[in-house]
């Protein structure tokens, strides 16, 4: 049960991959990235960290996706037929091979890793000891990684200032509405 | 791990099942007559005027920017909240209750810049 | 090599989900196959709670109306049933037999995903809700922290069902639920921080048996003797609950004065009953979450007397009436405050979240840890 839900989280999460780059609408793109991180989170889920699968959930699926929305908003990528052209990425000879070395690539590496430490399941991985209690995550997040914690504020921090400098130079430049032109206003009479 | 999450995906396939089950019951019920002025998007009675494919202010993107970077902070913040009593019975709570404070304190550093920069400020 | 799973171990040892396959075991005949079984156990468990989730939906709507009513002076629905009270039945057969439109530019299939996307995401954190000490479906450890991570992704549902209409007060209706939504998450998120410190869990039914003992009501985590940051921190999460769920003052995605129904004023019929589903559950979701987490959640006087009849069945029924109890309060408490209070503006709502609920919410987190750290140790009731 556990291996066969791994192994079709993970051919969704391949699958909404390719609908990241395939499909000709940002929203169907940001939409498809959600479905990986939730194909991400179940398999987490599966390996024996809730706590990641949850913040997964919550950071990615939860804040990440609303950012990218807005930023989708923001620029108005509509379905405009001049953007479908550009967001699309067509097959042709060269990417298809591209595509198929680097996944060749991949699926060696995945063996070489396999064959080195020996095959694991992801049913195994949970035995081999995730730190998947609170209680001990804070003990090596506030004891051993005491100065990355720190740091992250610091990161955060930089990115607030980052974010301030970046919206302050674009203001002004909102506009009250987008063009008109809906394909589908156009067969109707006016 | 699947013994006590399985619940939340049956429940969920299950209420998946039950939406597309109503949906169903609807379509068959309900009727349906289709006219081009009645698919029009809502204005009001009125035709619609443009599209609805509207440009968003900055704002938006301020807040959702925000919202990620403090949501981190709250997760990080988690584990110490869960483990605060138990670091103070193993007498590193003072320790542990600095290096917090800390982060919060940069974070709210932050979050003064921001106020004081007007980020905040949805009227502008 | 794997673990041989199948569905009857979907459940946690003591759950309703293994009581109930206890009691079909005992009762299967011999031409039943045993794969049947698990299959059946999975399926009346799943149907309890969805049935639960039904009769809270349905009776949130009847209630509300009604206590809108009355606070207007009114009766509200009267006319099926005894006080209308078989009113949100009618209502549900209406719905069902109402049609179900698609505008010409809809964008199909985003339209007709977005309402049951809302509704999965919110009921499947409903599992996580146990409704009494002996019958939960599931039983985890970061029980709030799940909740809080499903019930983020409703809000993808929204822009969806918003961006998709293709109608501006849709999308306007929708952009404000997801601006309102993640501004107030990380009050919420905070504010619920101060129980867990005290409680030392995330687990829903690890932190009710923490607020056991002093008849039920002493031990609560909301009195100030326990935490003196409790107060607080549960006006700060109640504040933010409201915003959650869209409710007044908070209605702005679905401000019926300015937007006509917000990001679903082109649904109707049943996918526009299903947003309405979400938002009743939300809300009982969310006040059996106070519950659990400030007032003491499955303690009360009545479960303390069940408790000294010493009667297994009596103090799992208690148990079950003091939450539910507990949650309709809570949504009347949050039906008083939409007919009382008028609307905030959107700015209003920003800074609310921004400048005062955040740094209150952290502020309370480290005076509570103050508390728990330095001061519980030597207080002599903790």
């Amino acid at each position: 049960m556990a291996e066969l839900l791994f192994y079709l989280l993970s051919l969704g999460a391949i699958g909404f991959g390719i609908g990241v780059i395939r499909t000709h609408m940002p929203l169907y793109s940001v939409l498809s990235l959600l479905g990986t991180f939730f194909c991400l989170a179940g398999i987490y889920l599966l390996a024996g960290f809730p706590f990641l699968a949850a913040t997964q959930l919550l950071v990615y699926a939860g804040a990440i996706m609303v950012l990218f929305l807005f930023v989708i908003m923001l620029l108005n990528l509509g379905d405009r037929d001049e953007l479908n052209r550009q967001t699309g990425v067509a097959l042709s000879g060269p990417r298809l091979a591209a595509a198929g070395i680097c996944a060749g690539l991949l699926g060696l590496a995945g063996l070489i890793a396999a064959g080195w430490g020996g095959k694991v399941t992801p049913t195994e991985a949970v035995a081999a000891g995730g730190v998947d209690r609170l209680n001990d995550i804070a003990e090596v997040l506030f004891g051993r990684y005491m100065l990355p914690f720190e740091a992250a504020s610091l990161l955060l921090l930089a990115t607030m200032v980052g974010v301030m400098s970046l919206a302050k130079r674009q203001r002004g430049e909102e506009t009250e509405a987008g063009d008109t032109g809906w394909p589908w206003h156009k067969g109707v009479e006016q | 791990m699947l013994t006590s999450y399985g619940p939340i995906l049956v429940l969920i396939a299950v209420v998946l099942a039950f939406a597309v089950g109503n949906i169903i019951i609807s379509e068959l019920f309900g009727k349906k007559t289709i006219s081009i002025a009645k698919g029009d998007p809502y204005e009001c009675g009125s035709r619609p005027v443009g599209g609805a494919r509207l440009r968003l202010s900055i704002h938006f993107y301020l807040v959702a920017v925000l919202f990620i970077l403090f949501d981190v902070e709250s997760l990080l913040l988690i584990p110490w909240a869960v483990a605060a009593r138990g670091f103070a019975g193993a007498g590193v709570g003072g320790v542990v209750f600095a290096e917090v404070l800390g982060f919060v304190a940069v974070l709210g550093v932050g979050l003064a810049y921001v106020w004081r920069k007007g980020g905040l400020r949805w009227d502008r | 090599m794997s673990l041989p799973l199948h569905l009857a171990a979907l459940a946690a040892p003591r759950s309703a989900t293994n009581q109930i396959n206890d009691f079909l075991t005992g009762v299967k005949p011999d031409f039943v196959p045993d794969w049947a079984l698990p299959l059946t156990t999975a399926l009346i468990s799943v149907g309890i709670a969805v049935a639960i989730i039904s009769l809270v939906a349905m009776s949130g709507t009847w209630l509300e109306r009604k206590v809108s009513g009355h606070i207007q002076c009114r009766y509200g629905p009267m006319r099926v049933g005894w006080h209308g009270w078989l009113q949100p039945i009618a209502d549900g057969v209406k719905l069902l037999l109402k049609e179900d439109m698609i505008p010409l530019g809809a964008d199909k299939p985003l339209y007709l995903l977005a309402p049951a996307l809302v509704l999965a995401s919110i009921l499947g954190a409903m599992a996580v809700f146990p409704l009494a000490p002996d019958f939960y479906f599931a039983d985890i450890d970061l029980g709030i922290f799940t909740i809080l991570a499903l019930t983020s992704t409703t809000t993808i549902g929204v822009v969806m069902a918003g961006w998709s209409s293709n109608s501006k007060w849709s999308l306007y209706g929708a952009m404000r639920e997801a601006a309102q939504v993640v501004a107030y998450e990380i009050p919420l998120g905070i504010s619920l921080l101060v129980p867990v410190m005290v409680a030392g869990s995330f687990n829903l039914l690890e932190v009710s048996n923490g607020q056991a003992g002093g008849f039920g009501v002493l031990n609560w985590y909301i009195w100030p003797w326990v935490n003196p940051f409790m107060g607080p921190a549960f006006l700060l999460f109640f504040i933010a609950i409201l915003a959650e769920t869209k409710r007044a003052p908070f209605d702005l995605p679905e401000a019926e004065s300015e937007l006509v129904a917000g990001f679903m004023t082109e649904y109707s019929g049943i996918r526009w009953s299903f947003f309405f589903m979400e938002e009743y559950a939300a809300m009982f979701l969310y006040c059996v979450v106070g519950s659990f987490f400030f007032f003491g959640g499955f303690e009360s006087p009545l479960t303390s007397l069940a408790r000294a009849t010493d009667v297994h069945l009596l103090v799992q029924v208690a148990a079950a009436v003091t939450i539910i109890a507990k949650g309709y309060a809570g949504l009347f408490l949050m039906m008083w405050l939409r007919w009382t209070l008028p609307r905030v503006r959107i700015d209003q709502v920003m800074t609310l979240g921004y400048k005062y609920l955040t740094p209150l919410a952290l502020a309370c987190v480290l005076g509570a840890s103050v508390w728990e750290v330095f001061l519980a140790p030597v207080l002599p009731w903790r």
